[in-house]
Order: C-alpha cells, then sequence, then structure tokens
C-alpha cells in the first residue's frame, strides 16, 4: 500500500521493495533489527479509525514483519491523504489509512495471528462492517 | 441480504498457517454478523481487473513476495480509487 502510495500520488514511479530487488528507490527496505514472530506493542492515533475499532489506544500485535517503511520514507505516511495511526515504540510507522476512504487500513504487523472464535479481531470486523455499508 | 465476498489476494500455499489465519480471521469476524464468503486470488491472475469485480472487500494478504507484485499494486490503487474496503497485513 505504501508502494502503491509512493508510485501513483508521490510521484517516485520506481519505488520498491527491497525484497525485490535492489532496483529503484527502495520505500520498504529491510527492518534493522526483524520482528518476524514477536509481538509488539503499538501506539494508535486517538480518534483514528483504528483507535475507534480497537476502542484503545494501545494494543499487543503479532508480527511476522521483517521489512519496514524505509527511515528516509516515513514522511510519506503522512502526506497526500495518507495518515499514520500505529507507530512501535521505536517510533516507526506500524499502521496507515486514509480518512477519506470507506476503509483503507495497512498494518505492519499480522492483525489475524490474533483473531479468535468468538473474539474477532476488530480489523476484520470493521472491514466488513465497511464492504456492509457499500453493499 | 446478501453474503458480502472477500476477495483475498495471497499465492501462499493453502495449508500455511498464515493463509488459515487469514481466512479464520475473517470468518471470526463474519460471525459477529456479516454473512461473508472469503475467495482467495493467486495475484498472477488478477491483471487488469478492476477492485469491484474482485469483491466487496480485499484483503492483501501475507506471504510476500507476491507472484506478481505489480498487479497487487494495480489492485490497490483500483480500491483507492473506487473506494472498495481493502486491508493490507
Amino acid at each position: 500500500m505504501l508502494v502503491e502510495h509512493a508510485r501513483n500520488l508521490a510521484g517516485i514511479r520506481d519505488a520498491s521493495h527491497a525484497e525485490y530487488g535492489v532496483e529503484g528507490t527502495p520505500v520498504i527496505t529491510p527492518l534493522a533489527c526483524s520482528l518476524d514472530g514477536q509481538e509488539i506493542i503499538v501506539d494508535l492515533v486517538a480518534g483514528s479509525l483504528l483507535a475507534r475499532l480497537y476502542e484503545s489506544v494501545r494494543a499487543t500485535e503479532r508480527t511476522t514483519c521483517s521489512y519496514g517503511l524505509a527511515l528516509d520514507a516515513q514522511h510519506l505516511a503522512s502526506e497526500l491523504g495518507m495518515v499514520v495511526t500505529a507507530t512501535d515504540d521505536t517510533g516507526e510507522v506500524r499502521a496507515i489509512e486514509r480518512p477519506g476512504h470507506p476503509f483503507f487500513v495497512g498494518t505492519l504487523y499480522q492483525p489475524q495471528l490474533r483473531s479468535a472464535a468468538g473474539r474477532p479481531h476488530p480489523v476484520f470486523v470493521g472491514l466488513l462492517q465497511a464492504a456492509r455499508t457499500r453493499a | 441480504m446478501r453474503p458480502l465476498t472477500v476477495a483475498v489476494l495471497m499465492d501462499l500455499p493453502h495449508d500455511h498457517a498464515y493463509h488459515r489465519a487469514t481466512l479464520a480471521a475473517l470468518e471470526h469476524a463474519a460471525a459477529a454478523g456479516s454473512q461473508m464468503r472469503s475467495v482467495v486470488v493467486a495475484t498472477d491472475t488478477i491483471r487488469g481487473r478492476a477492485a469491484d469485480s474482485l469483491g466487496d472487500a480485499i484483503v492483501i494478504g501475507p506471504g510476500s513476495p507476491y507472484r506478481d507484485a505489480d498487479a497487487v499494486i494495480d489492485a490497490i490503487a483500483s480500491a483507492r480509487e473506487r473506494g472498495v474496503p481493502l486491508v493490507g497485513t
């Protein structure tokens, strides 16, 4: 989602994800310390869609991520209609959304790994609610 | 009320833990009130497809690198432009 944003809205036509090779301008790069298999605490921005769905401004999430938004590209997540809605304890971007869109949420963690029967994850509940509103 | 269709763009093997977890998370959420069917769509089959032709909502599933990353980016752009609910994890 961040590569799409960089290419189509920020004008970085060759924006790339380092996982696909070294060509282009990498906006997603390997984390200095991989978070694969870890739990992280994310701070949510009060008033964001994410915080409203969680009914909280802090959550513990599981992640498989070994990549994150490049340090020199962090500003992209707060431009052109995109806002940062979660950060981790290092201050790095962990979630984004587009307030002008019915539901456009990207997480640099894996909410599905915390979902359980009878305890659905708020991100997926919110996705289905938005789809139902639109259907 | 018709069931929602959620397209999950994902190339992982069906028995992969993250594949199963993603579909299960949708089922858990649907149990809270929305009739829903999820459809796993391989990324190398979606070139030129508008987001709303894929489903009522889209999940960009885990497991990159994708077979066709540019097609995934095009699907995200289409969902952004057409207001199709989308989550990428």
